[in-house]
């Protein structure tokens, strides 16, 4: 327990504001102990009516509460909300809660034991990777977006694996190894303007029980392993405030920040993640997600159905499963590998270095988190802007066939939240910053291995010219007309 | 005590999972003795006015002139705004949408809804080829 010397740090007016837990309502509230599972049940009883609906509604996904809220609110909303503030989802993570009951569960039956440590040699996201690269061709081929019955099983399957997962090995091992979801959310929270982070370093310094870590009384310390003291930005943060609410000196804080900054030194140690600069997995999962944003959007455009023709001819094929792997094969992971290691040969080469290509490669690739982080937003803003008011003639008649009628009938001509002509430019705004925020990454990530700055900018030039390729790949897909198909080898 | 609480709990997802195994709220309906067949033209279909041609006939393949016919198009994405066209006309059985419109390329189902003579109303989903981009091409 705190010895009684330790007292609440006192901050200047300027941190103190900027620590959103010491803001009167929203503080009190983050403060509360059962302030997490206040934000849970909403997102689970959200949760249950995607599966309620997919399963039993009408197999249309315009039509669908399920498909509509996963993949028009949710990953607009997700977007939005990280960049604006910070890993909410994870926070308001509804998985979480049957998943807390298996840890009850186990618990008892193993009379307070503790579960099995996560095997040793999954201990890095190059699981993580393999399932979003699995979860992104599954997308594609069985048409997610557009079937009801599946995203059920999917929001179905993500409770399972977390309760199973979660209640058979210790800590969070769903959340910082497992959850394609969470991994993008992690991923891309280093661009948001909030961080969980010590408020003192001398108070922590002088702190004997490490409460933040070890957790006190009922609750937990960490469950993904960052120890607040050594515990840098975002990445495998959950914003679970566990360590908040273990900490006996109120030393831990919702802290505003420069969006981005945590990407700039990637040799510094990190605790729960070590170096950036020597986590390969990492770098992958950055890379699977920058391309990924690109592939995506690429399965929505027309040039995508004349390659995937040209390709079944060449190939002699009419299977959509071949075509499709081949696709991803190329522009996910050999395309990838190829740009990157190029790009780590002229960085070698111009910054005469002996490092080897993976550990350029693996630096740099950090640099790519905010035009990844960009090109996802425009995509998904998207959809919501186009989309978002489509939730009500849904909900009108989802009610309306329990019978509740005093929604009125269905206005199915809701639909967009803002005019057509707006929504390009604002795409390309959010594109616009994560090229920007990429090349200054780069540039810093450079500068920090390099103090000469004339062989910081050499070392770094190959790599603002990949920024600049994905930026303007990215353009040319986000202004290409988009079409929602509902099978990729569609359009013959 | 805390197992008790937790076991209830299970229960309680339990009975959820029931509960949506007993519902069903799809809402396609044809009482099987009318056939609707729909048109829709200019071929191959494109991005921009069209036209849907409905044609309904009893168990007797006896056109039914006098029913009131409405035309829904939308996409297999969540998130876009229906075209709803009400088909008009009823000669012979052939009720045809005057304002009909694909708004965007990609793939278009059509539901018809059609309230019989008789009183009864049917619906009834349709799966169209890809809309194409205006000029074609794709």
């Amino acid at each position: 327990m705190a010895t009684d010397a330790l007292q609440s740090p006192v901050e200047k007016p300027s941190v103190q504001a900027s620590n959103l837990l010491t803001w009167s309502l929203l503080g009190r509230f983050l403060k509360w102990k059962h302030s997490r599972t206040a934000m849970q049940i909403p997102l689970l009883l959200l949760a249950a009516l995607i599966v309620f609906d997919g399963f039993v509604g009408p197999q249309l996904a315009p039509k669908n509460i399920a498909t509509t809220t996963a993949w028009i609110h949710y990953r607009g909303l997700v977007v939005l909300v990280l960049l604006v503030a910070g890993n909410l989802f994870c926070m308001a993570c509804p998985f979480m809660l049957p998943r807390k009951i298996g840890k009850h569960l186990a618990r008892a039956l193993r009379r307070g034991g503790a579960g099995r440590p996560w095997p040793r040699w999954l201990r890095s996201k190059w699981l993580a990777v393999a399932l979003l690269l699995l979860f992104f061709w599954a997308y594609e081929y069985f048409d997610f977006w557009a079937s009801p019955l599946w995203t059920a099983w999917i929001a179905a399957g993500y409770f399972l694996a977390a309760f199973v997962i979660d209640t058979v090995f210790q800590g969070a091992a769903f959340c910082k190894y497992v959850c394609p979801l969470g991994q993008f959310n992690l991923v891309h929270a280093m661009n948001s303007p909030l961080e969980i982070k010590v408020r003192d370093h001398d108070r922590c310094a002088a702190c004997q029980t490490k409460d933040c870590i070890q957790g006190r009384d009922d609750i937990p310390g960490c469950e993904l392993w960052l120890f607040q003291e050594r515990k840098v930005g975002n990445m495998d943060c959950t914003f679970c405030l566990d360590c908040v609410h273990a900490c006996p000196y109120d030393n831990v804080g919702l802290v505003a920040r420069r969006p981005a900054q945590e990407l700039w030194n990637v040799s510094q140690t990190r605790s729960g993640l070590g170096r950036f600069d020597l986590r390969p997995d990492l770098a992958a999962l950055i890379v699977v997600l920058t391309f990924g944003a690109l592939i995506n959007a690429f399965g929505m455009v027309p040039p995508v159905y004349a390659l995937q023709r040209r390709l079944a001819e060449a190939l002699g094929t009419g299977s959509e499963a071949v075509v499709l792997t081949l696709v991803f094969v190329t522009g996910m992971v050999l395309l990838p590998l190829g740009l990157l290691a190029a790009t780590s040969a002229l960085s070698r080469r111009l910054s005469s270095s002996c490092e080897s290509l993976l550990q350029i490669g693996t630096r740099y690739a950090f640099a790519l988190v905010p035009v990844s982080f960009g090109m996802w937003t425009a995509h998904y803003i998207f959809h919501f802007l186009t989309g978002a008011l489509t939730i009500v003639p849904v909900t009108q008649d989802f009610l309306r066939d329990f019978g509740v009628s005093w929604l009125g009938e269905p206005r199915w001509g809701l639909g967009s939240l803002v005019p057509s002509a707006w929504i390009l430019p604002i795409e390309m705004l959010f594109l616009y910053a994560g090229i920007l925020g990429s090349l200054v990454a780069g540039l810093q990530i450079a500068q920090r291995r390099y103090p000469d700055r004339r062989l910081a900018l050499r070392a770094a030039l190959p790599w603002l010219v990949l920024v600049m390729l994905i930026g303007a790949a990215s353009m040319w897909l986000l202004s290409q007309p988009m079409e929602m198909r509902g099978t990729f080898m569609a359009g013959g | 005590m805390r197992l008790w609480r937790t076991t209830g709990l299970l229960v309680v997802m339990l009975l959820g999972v029931l509960f949506v195994a007993g519902c069903d709220r799809r809402s396609e309906t044809n009482s099987g003795d009318v056939q609707v067949d729909v048109e829709v033209s200019p071929q191959p279909l494109e991005v921009g006015p069209a036209q849907v041609t409905v044609m309904l006939r009893d168990a007797n393949d006896k056109p039914i002139e006098n029913a009131a016919v409405e035309v829904e198009g939308n996409m297999s994405h969540a998130g876009m705004v229906p075209v709803i066209a009400e088909a008009t006309g009823g000669d012979d059985g052939r009720y045809v949408t005057q304002d009909f419109e694909f708004t965007m390329a990609g793939e278009w189902f059509i539901i018809v809804r059609a309230t019989l003579p008789d009183g009864r109303t049917m619906e009834q989903t349709f799966d169209l080829q890809s809309v194409a981009g205006a000029g074609g091409g794709n």
